[in-house]
C-alpha cells in the first residue's frame, strides 16, 4: 500500500503544480483537502509535528487509503510494502506545502504584502 | 354526375373535420402530458425543498453546538446530516445539476468535522475551532442556499401557471 501511496502523492503533487486540483483547508492543524471533479475520490492530507498523513476517499468518504509517517519511521529507514518511508515522509511535507500555498493564496498574499509594503 | 361529384365532396369534407379532429385531439394529449410532466416536476421539487429545509435546520444546530462548544451535541447533529445529506443527493441527483459536486464537497467537509469532533473531547485548538465553525457556517449556507432557490424556483413555477 505504501507504494500505492508514493504514486498518489506524486500524482497529487503533479497535478496540484499544474494547477489542475484546488486544495482547501481542513479542520485540524496542517490538514489541506481536495474533492476531485465528479466528486468520486478526494484526498486529504496533514502535517503536524513530526507526523504526515495521507487518506484517499471514496464517494461515500470511505477511507480506501491512509498513511501515517512519523520522523522515527523516516529516520529509521524503514522500507515498508516496498517503499523507503523517507521517500514518503518527504512527499506527504512537499504536497501539503503546495496544498498550503494553494489553499491559503500564500503567493498572492505575499505579492500584496510586498506591494503594500512598498506604497508605505 | 352531379349526385358522385356531391357525394366525393362530401366525403372529402367529412375526412378534412376527421383530420381536425384527431389534430385537435393530439394537440389536448401533448398539452396535458405536458401539464402531467409539469405537475410531476412540481412535486418533485417539492419533496426536494422540503428536504433541503430540514438540512438546513440540522446544520443550523450543528453550527450553533460548536458555537456553543457542546461537542457531544455537534458529533450526534454530524452524524444525522451526514446520512440525511447522502439520501438527499441521491434522491435528488437530477434536481441538483451543477451543485452536485457542491453538495459532494459538503459531504467531505463533514466527514472531516466529524473526524475533528471525534477527536478526544477538548483537543481542539483554538485555530482548530476557528475552522470548525467556518466549515459548519459553510455547510450551512450552501444547503440554506440550495433551500432557497429550490423554493423561488417553486414560487415562479407558481406564478408562470
Amino acid at each position: 500500500m505504501d507504494e500505492k501511496s508514493l504514486g498518489f502523492v506524486n500524482q497529487l503533487i503533479e497535478k496540484t503544480r499544474q494547477k489542475r486540483i484546488s486544495w482547501s483547508t481542513g479542520v485540524e492543524d496542517g490538514q489541506f483537502k481536495t474533492l476531485l471533479p465528479g466528486g468520486t475520490l478526494a484526498f486529504v492530507i496533514q502535517v503536524k509535528g513530526d507526523v504526515r498523513k495521507f487518506q484517499m476517499l471514496d464517494e461515500r468518504q470511505e477511507v480506501i487509503l491512509e498513511e501515517t509517517v512519523t520522523r522515527g519511521d523516516a529516520h529509521l529507514d524503514k522500507v515498508k510494502g516496498g517503499v523507503d518511508l523517507d521517500a514518503l515522509y518527504q512527499s506527504i511535507l512537499d504536497l501539503q506545502e503546495l496544498a498550503r500555498s494553494q489553499a491559503l493564496q500564500v503567493n498572492e498574499k505575499l505579492a500584496r504584502a510586498e506591494k503594500l509594503l512598498a506604497a508605505i | 354526375m352531379i349526385l358522385h361529384d356531391l357525394f366525393d365532396w362530401t366525403n372529402a369534407g367529412v375526412g378534412g373535420v376527421g383530420l381536425l379532429l384527431t389534430i385537435a385531439a393530439i394537440i389536448q394529449a401533448t398539452g396535458a402530458k405536458a401539464a402531467a410532466r409539469r405537475a410531476e416536476n412540481s412535486v418533485f421539487r417539492h419533496n426536494a425543498e422540503v428536504d433541503f429545509a430540514s438540512l438546513a435546520r440540522m446544520a443550523k444546530e450543528l453550527h450553533g453546538y460548536v458555537e456553543g462548544s457542546r461537542m457531544p451535541e455537534a458529533r450526534l447533529r454530524t452524524t444525522d446530516l451526514r446520512s440525511e445529506l447522502a439520501l438527499a443527493i441521491r434522491h435528488h441527483e437530477k434536481l441538483l445539476g451543477n451543485r452536485l459536486d457542491m453538495m459532494k464537497g459538503k459531504q467531505l467537509d463533514l466527514k472531516i468535522v466529524a473526524d475533528a469532533l471525534n477527536r478526544e473531547a477538548g483537543s481542539l485548538s483554538h485555530s482548530e475551532r476557528v475552522r470548525l465553525l467556518e466549515i459548519t457556517g459553510a455547510i450551512l449556507d450552501v444547503l440554506a442556499g440550495q433551500c432557497g432557490g429550490l423554493r423561488s424556483k417553486a414560487e415562479e413555477g407558481a406564478f408562470n401557471g
